[in-house]
């Protein structure tokens, strides 16, 4: 059986064009640092790298947002704080006030410190972060809270949904914490503050129990904040933890063996030389030489 | 009866003329591969009384293989069609998983990862406007893909005409053809150049169409003639688009050609447009499932300017892709469930994060989600094209290997045509020697008889 000449340059060229296929495809791996480079590579392996990639990208949003979250009730949970230290003051007014030995004018001057703590406790009802306001239900947009105290917010609340299922609460209605000018905390400060202006130690001791009762309320609601405090907490670091283990179970399915691609590549290059070289040989005709 | 020395000699010499010319032609042809290596076909003249008397030239022959012409043929269809289903699934692949940039995988996430973030800051201008974003990215992304993938398709089936085309061309050739070898035949020629021609152009159409033909150049693909003798049928196309379809024109009619039956690169585009389309529907049905439930859920909200009922998407009526509702607006999205609940609750938005996990959204993939369902769609995309490359691979190394098994036998090796070259040469030497012989015998017979008279 002979060899056609045609033959074997048709050879060499098919050797080289899959020699040059692998070689590129080799490259690319290593460039890219995936194995994996799209689906017919590995079909299992990439539908499930695109699942992972997802679940990656809803885990890394949950990460950011879950720290947005943190730095929002960190600030409801200062404020509440800031509420608490408030009404002990108010409470430390108040018993001063109530003191039979107090006078008409040491009271008025109760009273005046009463209002600045009303003034304090308004302002931390109003407290924002990122230009909503934090307790006022669901009208997030305007000061839940005038100067006189009126609530102007809603009973609504807004809670985030993490992709772990996990809930949040972020919005609280501000009512149900610090009351307004009808019940609660606000209305005790300021029917407090009208009592030591008037000098009626009778309303000003009737104040203290419900004093007592609003910094029961204020530590109530920080647990409650604090409960979802620690949630968002939990989320931030186990959102962390989670991306780390994603990204290391997609590199698992689609990353290349480095030691494994130069490997490949060295013997594609050896192959690439060794085909290089015959084909120079082909170019000769050793007949035509001895004829000539 | 007496032998002439001399005529034996010529004889001699008009064989190694012959078996020259035959090598030089197939010296000057070593790179033509439709080529077969010719040789002289020679037979020894018998002489009177077993004396020899020279040789006679009974004419020239082609190399044949007509097994192996068979079989490349019909492997050369395979490899014509796996090219051509190949190349096209292979675009369609890179539109469905670009190399950069986001899938549609990543747009579904980025959509609901947006309205998650929405349901926490409903009433935040930069966060309701992220979500129009994510929600004008999805539809673009969706338009994009089903664009490439429609502008693939039918860049394949535009191919069609043209191939058809071809075709015709070269059946009509090899029926050509065919009446040439007949009367060449009947005039005793050999016909073997007219032969390779026709083997050229029977492989021509292998590979186009993927017909097979037989000794007498016959041809026919599926069942169907293309040509018959001296008569060639001629192949035309039938409408348009994703209903594209083939037929043979008879003299009193036509006859429909069953498209799956055709091989070569025919076959593979019409293969290749067909898995494209089917993909572009799979990919429809998922975007307009998802669309649809996001557009449920969110006429069912109301935005911030209370307005409730607006759609996030518009789905046409053919299916898909969809686009942006024109009337959204980052005032109008509902991210809140009541409208008491404007501008703070954002649990309407939370239900369109939650779809995200709805795992019946999509009929012909049940129990996944939208981004899952993508994920299984990329996936039996990716078996189809792996399938196609590695069938395209493995064709082509078929072919490979039966194209030098061919050649071993038709093609030419210079060393082999150069050695003969020698040894026709040094016939030609010794038949004009013995010419020259059988000369100087006769003179000096005629010398030895005029001297002795």
């Amino acid at each position: 059986m002979g060899v056609s000449d045609l033959s074997l340059f048709n050879s060499l060229a098919y050797s080289l064009d899959n020699n040059t296929s692998s070689l590129a495809q080799i490259e690319q791996q290593i460039a890219t640092g995936n194995q994996v480079l799209q689906p017919s590579d590995n079909p299992t392996d990439y539908a499930a790298s695109q699942v992972l990639s997802a679940q990656n990208s809803a885990v890394s949003n949950d990460l950011v947002l879950a720290q947005q979250v943190q730095a929002q009730l960190t600030t409801a949970d200062g404020a509440l704080a800031n509420v608490g230290n408030a009404v002990d003051s108010a409470i430390a007014v108040a018993t001063e006030g109530s003191n039979a030995t107090t006078s008409p004018a040491q009271m008025a001057t109760l009273g005046a410190q009463v209002q600045s703590i009303l003034q304090q406790v308004l302002g931390q009802a109003n407290s924002q972060y990122g230009g909503s306001y934090l307790f006022a239900g669901n009208q997030v947009q305007t000061p839940p809270y005038d100067s006189s105290g009126n609530y102007s917010g809603d009973t609504g609340t807004n809670s985030v949904t993490f992709s772990n299922g996990n809930q949040v609460q972020t919005n609280f209605a501000g009512q149900s914490i610090f009351g307004d000018t009808g019940s609660g905390l606000i209305a005790t400060l300021t029917s407090l503050a009208s009592a030591l202006n008037s000098g009626n130690q009778a309303a000003v001791s009737a104040a203290l129990p419900q004093l007592q009762t609003a910094l029961t309320n204020i530590a109530t609601s920080r647990g409650n904040l604090g409960i979802n405090l620690q949630t968002a907490n939990n989320l931030v670091t186990d959102a962390t933890a989670q991306s780390t283990t994603l990204q290391t179970q997609i590199s698992n399915l689609t990353g290349v063996n480095l030691a494994q691609a130069a490997t490949n590549e060295q013997e594609a290059l050896l192959q690439q030389q060794a085909l290089v070289s015959m084909g120079s040989e082909l170019g000769k005709i050793p007949l035509v030489d001895i004829l000539a | 009866m007496s032998v002439s020395l001399q005529s034996i000699g010529v004889s001699g010499i008009f064989a190694a003329e012959a078996e020259m010319a035959a090598t030089e032609s197939n010296i000057s042809n070593a790179s033509n591969p439709n080529y077969a290596v010719e040789s002289v076909n020679l037979e020894a003249n018998a002489g009177y009384g077993g004396i020899g008397d020279g040789v006679s030239i009974l004419g020239t022959v082609s190399a044949q293989a007509p097994y192996l012409t068979s079989q490349i043929n019909s492997n050369q269809s395979t490899d014509s069609y796996n090219q051509a289903f190949s190349l096209a699934t292979t675009d369609a692949q890179q539109a469905l998983a670009p190399s950069s940039g986001n899938d549609l995988s990543g747009s579904l996430q980025s959509l609901f990862n947006a309205f998650t973030n929405l349901s926490a800051s409903p009433a935040d201008a930069t966060v309701r406007s992220s979500a129009i974003a994510a929600i004008t990215q999805f539809a673009q992304t969706d338009q994009s893909l089903s664009s490439s993938l429609s502008s693939i398709a039918n860049s394949q089936l535009t191919q069609v005409s043209s191939l058809v085309s071809q075709v015709n061309d070269a059946s009509t050739q090899i029926a050509k053809l065919n009446s040439q070898i007949t009367a060449d035949q009947a005039n005793g020629q050999s016909g073997a150049a007219l032969e390779d021609q026709r083997n050229a152009l029977v492989n021509q159409l292998a590979t186009l169409i993927g017909a097979s033909g037989d000794a007498q150049g016959n041809v026919s693909v599926g069942g169907m003639p293309l040509v018959s003798g001296t008569s060639a049928l001629t192949l035309a196309t039938v409408g348009s688009g994703p209903s594209l379809g083939l037929q043979v024109n008879l003299a009193n009619g036509s006859l429909p050609v069953n498209v799956s039956q055709i091989g070569g690169t025919l076959g593979g585009v019409l293969a290749g447009a067909t898995s494209v389309l089917q993909l572009q529907s799979q990919v429809n049905e998922l975007s307009t499932s998802v669309a649809g439930a996001l557009n449920t859920q969110a006429e069912s909200g109301y935005g911030l300017d209370g307005s409730t009922g607006t759609a996030l998407f518009t789905i046409p009526g053919s299916g898909g892709p969809v686009s942006v509702n024109s009337a959204l607006t980052e005032q109008n999205l509902g991210a809140s469930a009541t409208a008491s609940g404007v501008p703070g609750d954002g649990s309407n938005a939370s239900a369109l994060a939650a779809i995200g996990n709805n795992q019946n959204l999509i009929a012909s993939l049940p129990n996944s989600t939208p981004v899952a369902a993508f994920s299984e769609i990329t996936s039996n995309f990716g078996t189809v094209v792996q399938n196609a490359n590695n069938n395209q691979q493995q064709s082509a190394a078929t072919v490979q290997s039966l194209t030098q098994l061919q050649s071993s036998i038709t093609g030419v090796s210079l060393n082999d045509q150069l050695t003969q070259l020698i040894q026709y040469q040094n016939a030609l030497e010794a038949s004009g020697r013995a010419v020259q012989a059988a000369d100087d015998m006769t003179t000096y017979l005629v010398q030895s008889l005029s001297s002795s008279s």
